[in-house]
């Protein structure tokens, strides 16, 4: 099992790191190479934005982050430990206990109520019922939405339900939250504030974040700026606080 | 807990698939049901009208009878079968024991001579047996009328329509005595019959036992026939008196009301494999319509599917987030079926149905149910079972996926 990058462990360290990642795609007859020999590391606490146009490679790398795809070479290393030898299912404690995802299209469970959504990754980490209570009703109040806990996804605005997503993300207070293009399915004055919120998580409450977008607003926020184009790094910038 | 819950509110996704999963449930497993709930009361009805009309619980014959064949009339009947059937009246479970004699024979009306089936019986017993089971006993209580008068008889229907005798006509019964010469008594039909099965009623004849005695020449009985307060205790009743027969040494042999019900029996199978065959075609049914409607939520939610691994989900979770689906749709569904059956059964007794007789027997029969709770809960954990097994292959094919494509499906 991958452990988590906690409290206890070295915390100069990065979060993950990918090194010398490569990654290539079959579509219809022809290979398309989604990444080109990647070294990039996730430091704890940074705000990181992977930008670029479609097919740069920014979901490969957020994939291969989130322990949820593999490359065809080179090393992706989450915990301090190499997860490529691993199996995909073998991988759903590191998820589960240090992933965090937010979804373009938000990807809530449709049946479960906006609390049940941010309960379920504590439920798969056996968190007791007390504790649960209290760290989901927290992680609402955090993203302003304790009014309509009891409310269904479907009943729940864009904005309100990526608000869900990021609560159910960072509920479990995990080492880094990845979110793909977070505010692409949403209108501009959402958007920015869903990019406020995460940006606030950062700086309060000291979240790690990597973000992919190609809207310049959101690139804007990224205090380190990783930009990629045809599977490749084409630059990295950093920007003050 | 939240695997189940997640099941359970999913079945309202599709509420009109789950509606016509769930009533393909019920009304198949309600007709399953209905169908063994018929056969049960068959079965009963014909095991207690068997045993009340017929065989007892329990006979007691020579201990020879079953090894050779007599050569001559009661050659292997009871002797001082008295003294068995007080010992036998006093075991606890025992309400009746009556002695019986069976022979063959002729009877004539003065101008025409018909082979017969007898039966010597002790009438007033044999009412009391009957009535144990509420059957009437008319024909054993015109016999009873005449007391001590051995010159009386009962015809089968089609006996006395053969010879055109009716109540009080006089006929002659003919057959061999116990010592092999040929004896006759003139007799008065007091009492005519209609048996099950029209081809019995055309040989057959009651007489009291004495008269059989008087026409066969003999102080035998030919067989014991020992009837219980309930059915249930037959095997308790068995073990009781085989234990008396080895104390006192009887020369007897026992047997039980099945091993003498070979109609019985034929019924009790042929009703077995009628249910058999509907349970399996049945549960093909429930299998494959369960399997459908997990297979589509499994295509339709490919990429929740995909949210749910990428959360932290283990294989082993997603399975039981759609099995539990499955499972539920076998508990709604059996657990309808079951009220659905009720329902039914209670109504249609109610209405005291009476089906024309089948080919070969004399009269209709009560289209009427006896459910049983146990094999009702049996078929309703049967349902579950199945809808449980047909939810695992399209299951499985969710916790193979990858996640990326998963989350990419559309």
């Amino acid at each position: 099992m991958i452990p988590a990058p906690a409290a206890g462990r070295d915390l100069s360290a990065p979060v993950a790191v990918l090194a010398g990642v490569s990654k290539e795609y079959v579509l219809g007859k022809t290979k398309v190479r989604a990444l080109r020999n990647i070294d990039l590391a996730v430091n704890r606490g940074e705000f990181l934005v992977l930008a670029g146009p479609s097919g740069s490679g920014k979901t490969t790398i957020l994939n291969l982050l989130g322990l949820i795809d593999k490359p065809d070479s080179g090393r992706v290393i989450f915990g301090g430990k190499n997860t490529v030898p691993l199996g995909l299912n073998a991988l759903a404690p590191a998820r589960r206990d240090s992933i965090g995802y937010i979804f373009q299209a938000f990807n809530l469970i449709p049946v479960l109520s906006v609390f049940e959504n941010v309960e379920y990754p504590l439920i798969l980490r056996r968190v007791p019922a007390g504790e649960r209570r209290r760290r989901v009703e927290s992680a609402l109040e955090k993203v302003g939405l304790s009014h309509r806990r009891k409310h269904r996804p479907s009943e729940l605005s864009g904005g309100e339900r990526q608000r869900t997503s990021i609560a159910r993300a960072i509920v479990k207070n995990p080492a880094v939250v990845l979110a793909d293009e977070p505010t692409a399915n949403l209108d501009s004055e959402t958007g920015a504030t869903i990019c406020d919120l995460m940006r606030r998580l950062n700086r309060n409450e000291g979240a790690t974040f990597v973000l992919s977008s190609h809207d310049p607003r959101i690139i804007g926020t990224g205090r380190r700026i990783v930009r990629l184009r045809d599977g490749a790094i084409e630059g990295i910038e950093e920007q003050g606080g | 807990m939240t695997f189940l819950k997640l099941g359970f509110r999913s079945l309202f996704r599709q509420k009109r698939r789950t509606a016509v999963s769930l009533l393909v449930l019920t009304f198949g497993i309600g007709c399953l049901l209905l169908t063994d709930s018929h056969s049960r009361y068959i079965e009963w009805g014909l095991r207690e009208s068997t045993i009340h009309s017929e065989t007892g619980h329990l006979q007691v014959f020579h201990r020879d009878y079953f090894r050779r064949e007599e050569t001559r009339v009661l050659e292997l009947g009871l002797e001082n079968f008295e003294a068995l059937r007080a010992d036998l009246l006093r075991l606890p479970d025992v309400s009746l024991v009556q002695a019986r004699i069976e022979f063959m024979g002729l009877i004539s009306n003065g101008e025409k001579s018909v082979a017969c089936l007898g039966q010597g019986v002790e009438p007033d017993l044999e009412r009391r047996m009957r009535g144990l089971f509420r059957i009437g006993g008319a024909t054993y209580e015109a016999l009873a009328a005449h007391g001590d008068d051995p010159h009386v008889i009962a015809l089968g229907e089609g006996l006395a329509k053969s010879l055109g005798a009716g109540p009080g006509d006089s006929v002659t019964l003919m057959s061999t005595t116990a010592d092999g010469a040929l004896n006759a008594m003139d007799v008065t039909v007091a009492a005519v019959f209609h048996g099950a099965a029209s081809d019995y009623d055309k040989r057959a004849v009651i007489v009291p036992l004495r008269t059989a005695r008087l026409l066969l020449d003999s102080e035998k009985a030919g067989s014991l026939v020992v009837t219980l307060d309930l059915t249930e205790k037959t095997d308790r009743a068995f073990a009781a008196i085989e234990k008396l027969v080895r104390d006192k040494s009887y020369p007897v042999v026992l047997k039980k009301w099945f091993e003498r019900a070979a109609y019985y029996r034929q019924v009790e199978r042929f009703y077995r494999q009628v249910t058999g065959v509907l349970t399996v075609v049945l549960f093909l049914i429930i299998f494959f319509s369960t399997s459908n409607t997990i297979l589509m939520a499994v295509v339709e939610r490919t990429p929740e599917i995909g949210t749910l691994l990428a959360l932290g989900t283990n294989r082993r979770q997603t399975l039981a987030t759609f099995l539990s689906e499955g499972l539920w749709i076998g508990l709604i569904g059996g657990l309808l079926s079951a009220a659905f059956a009720f329902l039914a059964t209670s109504g249609l007794n109610a209405l005291s149905i009476t089906l024309p007789p089948p080919p070969g027997l004399a009269d209709g029969y009560p289209l009427a149910f006896r459910m049983s709770w146990e094999r009702t809960g049996i078929i309703v954990l049967g349902t579950i079972a199945a809808a449980g097994l047909a939810s695992i292959l399209p299951t499985l094919r969710a916790t193979r996926m990858k996640i990326v494509d998963a989350l990419g499906h559309i």
